[in-house]
């Protein structure tokens, strides 16, 4: 046992030692509020620009509008990045975590299980091609075979449009999965949030792909903030989210993670 | 706690599909993974270290590392190098195989290690040539003490084949990701696929301790 | 005559331990060679270089001519003729005690399995085990094993017979009714080496007796000189100390 091998071993417990430290510090960023309540939300940081790990900081459009939101209210809060299935067990259960600040779509079924913040952002679907595809509008889509991250919206409307077992669906884990897909050969499209597909095309221009917006047979739909049922914190929240969407400090983050406004008229009349 | 059991009535007929495939892929890649793993173990018994080397290398690589990379090595790089694109069903069945064919061919080594010596000197000294006495003498025993640990080999199988699901293979935890995602709801999905595993592991086991009197 | 098994110069060693030095033996057709000596004295790695099960790094052994050593040979034909019996008896088994002395006539010899089956029960007849044919070995006593084992090598119809400590491994009661179907075998005049600590045998059905210590043969002659008159120093301790 020589020198190199204690090294080894102290290089060893030094990453272990890093990676608990790094753990502990769990991303979260204290509001200004002076009120002893503090609300801690879940998310699933894996959805970039939306909410994603920039190596242990959390980040994202979500995570500034929620800085600003709670600001307004004046509460302490904190993220932590859970992961899917933890955030939507525990804020379905409220004790450790209060709300699930994840680009959470407000759809029906959903709603059978959970409350909804008033929406706070506006998404449509996307789909991604290569360039030189054939496929115009989202019906098109109905005999290809498509890719999408499962338990999207993007999922639930091409479930719709193609069918929920048909086996040309293809749902993954993460839209990175699904993106691969498409660069393999294996889906000749893949349907996601705009927000996603714009910054995919953007950030890798070699592969040849464009976007193309549907709204007709995708139509609009609405983030919310995940809470338990009953929640008291939806009284609490909703009026700091329509004071920042009206007062411009919403429109101010949108811009700076998108590059243009944001239809503000639309997202206060929705819901 | 409230259960919706509507949804999993729901998702009952996908989920039932799912299962099959589950079956269909354990199976092929236990047959397959066990062939190659006999191979893989002879090889690994090879009289020459340099011979040994590349066995021992496969075995190491696929023990050795997360079935999850595996997976997405088979679907991303593999299967489109010799197919030209990713096909699903190809990667279960190659990815499960290669990396059952790696435990396998272990066990293999193992059982044919564990029979004594002994027993290949006596059929040796009738006559015998090695091939004989591995095939009339020492594989039909070590085959009988291998039975335990290939049934464990199985049952861990059916549970790997979940991983499946991250190349969308249309499986049991396949079908429970989308229930989840259509209702944002993780017990009944999560609870129901756990049943499903169960059932189908607990009664791979009642057969295998039946093959094991058997034998 | 030409000796059936002809020794010459022949060196054994396991890595950097040498077990065996310059041995030089020739054998007889219808001779008993009972070899002796202590434990770790090369006798058994001697007994199992005449059908290399255990691989001569020097020297040769020639068996009916044939030299084992010569790269042309088939082992696999030269061991057809050489029957051997382990002190741990190696039956198989998973198989019944007639198919455990059928398989080798039936897969080696290609033996219909009619004739290898009336060979089976005519040799099970001889060591007196007729009534065992259908059990498996698990059910047999230690006695009993050996004699079937005996049976199994006789099956071949080999010309020269191997046997390995035969004895050892047996309780006390059971050593004579081995050493019984041995003293038969030798009467019809099989060609037999055997290793053994069974003096009184050695001395009883012996041609010659080998003398081993420390891998190298140290004397050798009949059992009535060799046991009677020891001429080497080495020898009489030994003697000394087993009988």
């Amino acid at each position: 046992m020589g020198i190199g091998k204690k090294w080894a071993m102290s290089a060893l417990v030094s990453c272990f030692v890093l990676t608990m430290v790094g753990c502990g510090s769990n991303n979260n960023a204290a509001g200004n509020g002076t009120a002893g309540e503090m609300i801690k939300f879940a998310s699933d940081a894996s959805y970039a620009p939306m909410e994603y790990m920039d190596t242990d900081t959390i980040k994202g459009f979500d995570i500034d509008f929620i800085k600003a939101v709670m600001e307004e209210a004046g509460i302490k809060y904190s993220v932590t990045n859970t992961g899917w299935d933890t955030m939507l067990s525990s804020v379905k259960q409220g004790t450790e975590y209060q709300a699930g600040l994840s680009s959470v779509s407000i759809t029906d079924e959903r709603k059978e299980t959970y409350d909804y913040s008033i929406p706070y952002f506006e998404s449509t679907n996307m789909i991604m091609v290569k360039e030189g595809s054939d496929i115009k509008n989202a019906l098109d889509l109905k005999d290809k075979v498509v890719a999408v991250q499962g338990a999207t919206t993007a999922d639930d409307l091409m479930s719709g449009i193609m069918g929920v077992d048909n086996a040309n669906l293809k749902r993954f884990d993460s839209n990175a999965v699904a993106l691969m897909e498409l660069n393999s050969g294996g889906a000749d499209a893949v349907v996601a949030d705009i927000a996603i597909v714009n910054e995919y095309i953007k950030n890798n221009p070699k592969e040849k792909l464009t976007g193309i917006i549907d709204k007709e047979n995708f139509g609009s739909e609405y983030y919310g903030i995940l809470y338990p049922k009953g929640s008291e914190w939806k009284a609490k929240l909703d009026p700091a989210i329509k004071a920042i969407i009206e007062n411009g400090k919403y429109a101010e983050i949108y811009k700076t993670w998108f590059g243009e406004e944001p239809d503000t008229a639309t997202l206060l009349s929705a819901e | 706690m409230d259960f919706r059991f509507d949804i999993i009535v729901h998702y009952l007929p996908v989920l039932l599909r799912g299962t099959l495939f589950t079956i269909g892929v354990s199976i092929v890649s236990i047959l397959f993974g066990s062939i190659l793993g006999l191979g893989i173990g002879f090889g690994k018994m090879a009289p020459k270290a340099i011979f040994r080397w590349p066995f021992h290398s496969y075995i190491n690589f696929f023990r050795g590392t997360p079935l999850y990379v595996q997976i997405l090595i088979v679907h991303f790089g593999v299967i489109p190098a010799f197919y030209g694109t990713t096909n699903v069903l190809l990667t279960s069945f190659v990815a499960l195989s290669l990396n059952s064919a790696a435990y396998s061919a272990e066990i293999f080594r193992a059982g044919i290690q564990s029979i004594d010596p002994g027993q290949r000197e006596a059929a040796l000294s009738l006559g015998m040539t090695k091939w004989q006495a591995m095939r009339f003498i020492i594989l039909p025993q070590a085959i009988k003490r291998m039975v335990p640990a290939f049934g464990n080999e199985f049952i861990v199988l059916v549970k790997d084949s979940s991983l499946l699901a991250l190349v969308a293979a249309p499986e049991i935890m396949y079908w429970s990701n989308t229930m989840k995602g259509q209702y944002l709801r993780i017990w009944e999905p999560y609870l129901t696929a756990a049943l499903i595993y169960f059932i189908l592991t607990y009664s791979l086991s009642k057969l295998l301790n039946y093959i094991e009197r058997k034998v | 005559m030409e000796p059936i098994i002809s020794v010459r110069h022949l060196h054994k060693s396991f890595g950097a331990h040498r077990v065996l030095t310059d041995i030089n033996v020739d054998i007889h057709s219808r001779e008993v060679v009972v070899v002796i000596g202590p434990s770790g004295s090369g006798k058994s790695t001697f007994l199992r270089c005449l059908n290399l099960l255990e691989q001569p790094q020097d020297g040769d052994i020639i068996i009916e001519g044939t030299s084992l050593m010569a790269k042309s040979t088939r082992i696999n034909d030269i061991r057809t003729e050489v029957g051997m019996v382990f002190q741990q008896f190696n039956l198989f088994p998973h198989k019944k005690v007639i198919e455990n002395i059928m398989l080798a006539p039936v897969q080696v010899r290609k033996w219909p399995e009619d004739k290898a089956r009336e060979k089976a029960l005519e040799l099970l007849q001889k060591v007196g085990l007729s009534e065992k044919a259908e059990m498996y070995p698990a059910s047999l006593s230690g006695g009993q094993s050996q004699r079937v084992a005996i049976a199994r090598a006789l099956a071949m119809e080999p010309k020269i017979m191997l046997f390995d400590e035969p004895t050892s491994a047996l309780d006390p009661e059971m050593v004579g009714e081995v050493l019984a179907v041995m003293k038969d075998l030798a009467r019809e005049g099989m060609t037999m080496v055997v290793v053994t600590h069974e003096m009184g045998f050695a001395r009883e059905v012996g041609d010659r007796v080998l003398f081993m210590e420390q891998g190298v043969v140290v004397e050798e002659g009949a059992p009535e000189q060799l046991f009677g008159n020891p001429s080497h120093e080495r020898t009489q301790e030994f003697l000394s100390k087993v009988l």
